[in-house]
């Protein structure tokens, strides 16, 4: 059975029936279920690897960003082309902004591109309409952990337990200023990420009988959080134990604390979990957790590339992050910076 | 020739090459194997960028401090590495590492893929990633090995540092997870020494410690682990020669890995051991493994079973010879210029040990 079939049966082209598979919104919907009536009736299903074959290999992969502009998506990226220009793989990068509409967009491009592979580091699409867009058309890997998916293939950093982890570590290094709330600052166009990272902090604060932590959404630049935190300090709100999405929150914030005349780790104890380049180098050093971006790319190309090779297998594979202790969390110690007990 | 199983392959011989730099690419396991090892570990290899710090080896004597994480080359570099290994009879290890469970099972599934025979899991984390929560959880590290054994068909053995040989629990629950064999033991956490003029340590970081001073720590750590596993054993640390490859396997390893004296003195120390192995083997008429492995083992007592010895004296030969290092080594004050005073000596027996040639133990 294969798509000549099914056309000739409904009276219609060939590319109208893979119109239907592949672009059913630009299909009226009485042809387009009359069209799927028929598949059904002949038990047709479609071969993309045959499709593939026939349509020649393009040696393209596409990547989904939700941004270019952070150092993470920048890493993974870096990671994704290392393997893919190993194989001699071009790439095609898709920015889409968080914005569902752009994503669509670029879905349907991709597919009339016939690119060989997608890596999909993030969604603002709901799983069924993902799911369908997706569907036996391009092989794909997802970057991320979300429950309400199902990707066959995916690989991702555990945010939850990075910010578990760090909170614990938080706590432990503070036992003078666990009688406030922990503030978490959480960068708000990062949401699948900033999510889990607030579940880890929540479920660390609960183990270590703290009350639950304050929760600040802001934009990750130097100005929303030095705003807030300004604001907090004059109020006296701000709390003792602070952590941060991203370093550069923390950065934003520690100014605003030294503008105020106080100090870290004296009165505040904070720490950031994107390991920034200048982390080891502000004052003080910002104690962060270095998340494995660029192995993060280099694991999903190779889940991509295995499928491309024909390997039928349904991979997930997850990722560590690094605790790098610095100074801002109150530590002391001197080795104690490169390893965490 | 003696063969020597090791978790259900056959060794030509019981020499084994650790994973370390000197088995880096197909070019230095062709050397291990073109000089006679049985089995070659590879240099553990994992999913980050290799990293070579310069320097990163350091001496005191003829033990050597590293400070060298994995391999340098990627995965994909080894699937083309290992295409130009001529194996001949040489079994090949590949030793691996990552920084979870789903990850290790990763790049074990790769390397079996690429065509190694068996896995070195590296379960100690490695210099500079040092995590409590992976040495010492027993949970944990059966959840790593569970994930690795499952995700491959060929055998998996698990290399442990000094700390983790000697957790119960832990063992128990590492072969409780698949695992056909353990290694043991890696190298020590070493600082080569601190530099008083400038108050500058002689190493950047503390590194792993490895070299002859090890062999006793390694020796004594084989004896017992194998009181109480089911699976095989191979012994590294501090093996420089072919009596000592024989007296660990006396002790009960089925195997026994060079690790430093390649780094030390080359590939070619490799032959000669294997050879003079051999020999020994030959001359004494050890036609199987079992003849040898394990045969020193039931004369080696717990502690509180060593037997209570009986008035042992011990006697000076040479009473003329007697010096002041002499009398000082004494911890009872029983040796003075004319000998062993007898009432006071309580047979430690330090004299003897340290001055061979002039006392003697008589029963």
């Amino acid at each position: 059975m294969n798509i000549k079939e099914v056309a000739k049966r409904a009276g219609v082209s060939v590319s109208t029936v893979s119109r239907v598979l592949n672009h059913p919104d630009l299909v009226r919907e009485d042809t387009r279920k009359s069209i799927i009536k028929i598949m059904e009736e002949l038990d047709y299903s479609p071969n993309w690897f045959a499709r593939n074959l026939n349509l020649n290999v393009t040696h393209t992969l596409a990547i989904l960003v939700p941004t270019i502009e952070t150092p993470f998506y920048q890493r993974i990226v870096a990671g994704i082309e290392a393997i893919a220009n190993e194989r001699g793989y071009t790439l095609i990068l898709c920015n889409t902004n968080n914005q569902p509409e752009n994503e669509r967009r670029h879905l349907s491009v991709l597919r009339d591109r016939k690119v060989d592979g997608l890596i999909i580091t993030s969604t603002s699409l709901l799983p069924d309409v993902l799911h369908n867009l997706l569907e036996d058309t391009i092989p794909h890997v997802f970057i991320g952990h979300d429950e309400r998916y199902r990707f066959e293939n995916s690989c991702y950093i555990s945010f939850e337990e990075a910010g578990y982890r760090m909170t614990q570590h938080l706590v432990s290094m503070n036992s003078d200023k666990v009688n406030e709330r922990l503030h978490v600052v959480l960068d708000d166009r990062s949401q699948s990420r900033t999510k889990k990272i607030l579940i880890g902090a929540i479920q660390a604060c609960y183990d270590e009988n703290l009350a639950e932590p304050k929760v600040i959404q802001c934009p990750n630049d130097m100005g929303a959080p030095y705003v807030i935190a300004r604001n907090l300090i004059a109020k006296q709100e701000l709390g003792q134990l602070i952590l941060c999405s991203d370093d550069e929150m923390a950065f934003a914030i520690m100014k605003a604390i030294d503008e105020a005349g106080q100090s870290i780790p004296g009165h505040y104890a904070i720490a950031g979990l994107s390991n920034s380049i200048f982390s080891s180098i502000s004052h003080p050093p910002l104690t962060s957790m270095d998340q494995p971006a660029k192995k993060l790319g280099m694991v999903a190309a190779r889940l991509l590339f295995d499928l491309l090779d024909g390997l039928d297998q349904s991979e997930h594979v997850v990722l560590q992050s690094v605790m790098k202790i610095r100074r801002s969390c109150g530590n002391r110690k001197y080795i104690h910076e490169l390893q965490e007990v | 020739m003696v063969m020597f199983p090791l978790m259900g392959l056959k060794l030509k011989n019981p020499v084994l090459v650790a994973a370390g730099p000197w088995s880096r690419d197909a070019h230095s396991i062709q050397k291990s194997i073109d000089a006679g090892a049985a089995a070659i570990i590879s240099e553990t290899i994992t999913m980050e960028n290799g990293v070579n710090h310069q320097p990163r080896y350091f001496r005191l004597q003829d033990n050597v401090f590293n400070l060298a994480l994995y391999a340098k080359l990627t995965l994909e570099e080894w699937q083309q590495e290992i295409k130009v290994i001529d194996r001949k009879d040489a079994v090949l290890i590949a030793s691996i590492w990552g920084s979870t469970p789903s990850e290790t099972a990763y790049i074990a599934r790769k390397v079996e893929h690429f065509g190694f025979d068996a896995i070195e899991l590296s379960i100690s984390a490695p210099l500079g990633l040092k995590s409590d929560r992976l040495t010492n959880n027993p949970e944990m590290i059966e959840q790593y090995v569970a994930a690795v054994v499952s995700a491959v068909d060929i055998p998996v053995m698990v290399k442990l540092s000094y700390a983790t040989s000697l957790n119960h629990r832990v063992i128990k629950g590492i072969e409780a997870a698949g695992a056909k064999a353990l290694s043991a033991i890696d190298t020590l956490k070493g600082l080569k020494g601190i530099n008083l003029e400038t108050f500058t340590p002689l190493m950047p970081a503390v590194g792993g410690y490895g070299g002859s001073y090890l062999k006793p720590i390694s020796l004594a750590t084989s004896a017992s682990l194998n009181q109480f596993i089911n699976c095989d054993l191979t012994a590294s640390g501090g093996i420089t020669s072919a009596t000592d490859v024989l007296e660990f396997l006396a002790i009960g390893a089925n195997g026994v890995q060079l690790a430093s004296i390649i780094l030390l003195q080359g590939h070619e120390v490799i032959e000669k051991i294997v050879q003079e192995v051999d020999e020994w083997l030959t001359k004494r008429d050890i036609r199987q493994a079992s003849d040898i492995c394990g045969r020193a083992l039931p004369h080696l007592r717990p502690y509180e079973d060593i037997p209570l010895e009986r008035d042992i004296r011990i006697t000076c030969l040479d009473p003329s010879s007697i010096g002041r290092d002499m009398m000082n080594i004494c911890l009872d004050d029983a040796i003075d210029e004319f000998g062993i005073n007898v009432s006071r000596c309580t047979g430690c027996g330090i004299c003897v040990e340290t001055y061979p040639e002039v006392f003697q133990i008589t029963w």
